[in-house]
């Protein structure tokens, strides 16, 4: 398993293994957990489950709650909560008709545009920076494995 | 999901008691990975996101795991997969620390069951705060471990 024999074989059959598995986790996932776009055609199977909508814009307000936006348009939840306009939320859902939520619980999620930005920066010179620190105990060596030990 | 650089002092403060340090330097590694394969699934190759959440689950982080320890050369390819593996599923445990509103972080046994959960104790967008105490924590860490390693000469 951890031998150079049939490296390539090796190679692909785990990229096949991690194919099948994004696959078989995304029918799982999309069963249990429907991305809330799904609500934009309301059917029963979507009645009385509880969705996760995950950092949204408000878009606007109105008497019975938020008008947000989605990648099939706007959907209104309907929430005593006043989040101000242009303000990203999370929340727990509950869908009860075409394009129409009620909410369970919803979040406010303040400097959302900042604190993601500065998230990815940070992770990526991380990356960079430790990488390039620890190069020197790696080689690059296309034969027998491509990164091989310097001692 | 928390910054890498958080994940980075997660798995370095056990990395410290890898003696090798190509095996510690992998360990740190297998950290990365969950995040990287996710972010390179949806941002390369324009997978869903619920194919990428595979990587976050514990099957998956063995998969990348071997995929990336057949990279490295055959010598150290066994305990390399150890250590990138414990990297990856210290990633996990992290990422359990964030609050998703009960809903659930990490859904740690996909594909066989799809339930998330959590320990919800800080909120996703927040754990950018914690950089600081990362840091310093961070700091500590090597200047005990530079002491260590004077007193052992």
């Amino acid at each position: 398993m951890f031998s150079d024999r049939f490296w390539i074989l090796k190679l692909a059959v785990a990229a096949g293994l991690l194919g099948m598995l994004g696959l078989r986790s995304r029918k799982a996932l999309e069963k249990e957990q429907p991305e809330i776009e799904r609500v934009a055609l309301f059917s029963d199977q979507l009645r009385d489950r509880t969705l996760y909508v995950s950092n949204k814009g408000v878009m606007a307000l109105d008497a019975t709650g938020i008008q947000i936006d989605t990648r099939v348009g706007p959907m209104h939840l309907r929430t005593a909560e006043r989040p101000a306009v242009g303000s990203t939320i999370s929340a727990i859902v509950r869908p009860i008709g075409p394009r129409e939520m009620e909410v369970i619980r919803v979040k406010v999620n303040e400097g959302y545009g900042w604190k993601r930005s500065l998230n990815y920066v940070i992770s990526i010179i991380t990356v960079l920076v430790y990488l390039w620190l620890v190069r020197r105990r790696f080689r690059w060596a296309p034969e027998g494995g491509v990164f091989r030990s310097r001692y | 999901m928390p910054d890498l650089f958080t994940h980075l002092v997660a798995a370095r403060l056990p990395g410290a008691f890898v003696r090798d340090r190509r095996l510690q330097a992998l360990l740190v590694i297998g950290t990365f990975l969950p995040d990287l394969a996710a972010k390179g699934l949806v941002w390369v190759l324009w997978s869903r996101e619920a194919f990428a959440h595979a990587s976050h689950s514990i099957v998956g982080v063995l998969v990348v795991a071997y995929l990336a320890s057949l990279l490295i050369e055959e010598s150290i390819r066994r305990p390399g997969f150890i250590l990138l593996a414990a990297g990856g599923l210290i990633h996990l445990v992290v990422d359990l620390i964030k609050s998703y509103l009960g809903n659930g972080a990490v859904a740690l046994f996909l594909p066989f069951s799809p339930v998330p959960y959590e320990f919800g104790l800080i909120d996703p967008e927040n754990v950018i705060l914690l950089v600081p105490l990362d840091a310093a924590i961070l700091a500590a860490a090597w200047l005990v471990e530079r002491r260590y390693a004077r007193v052992q000469q």
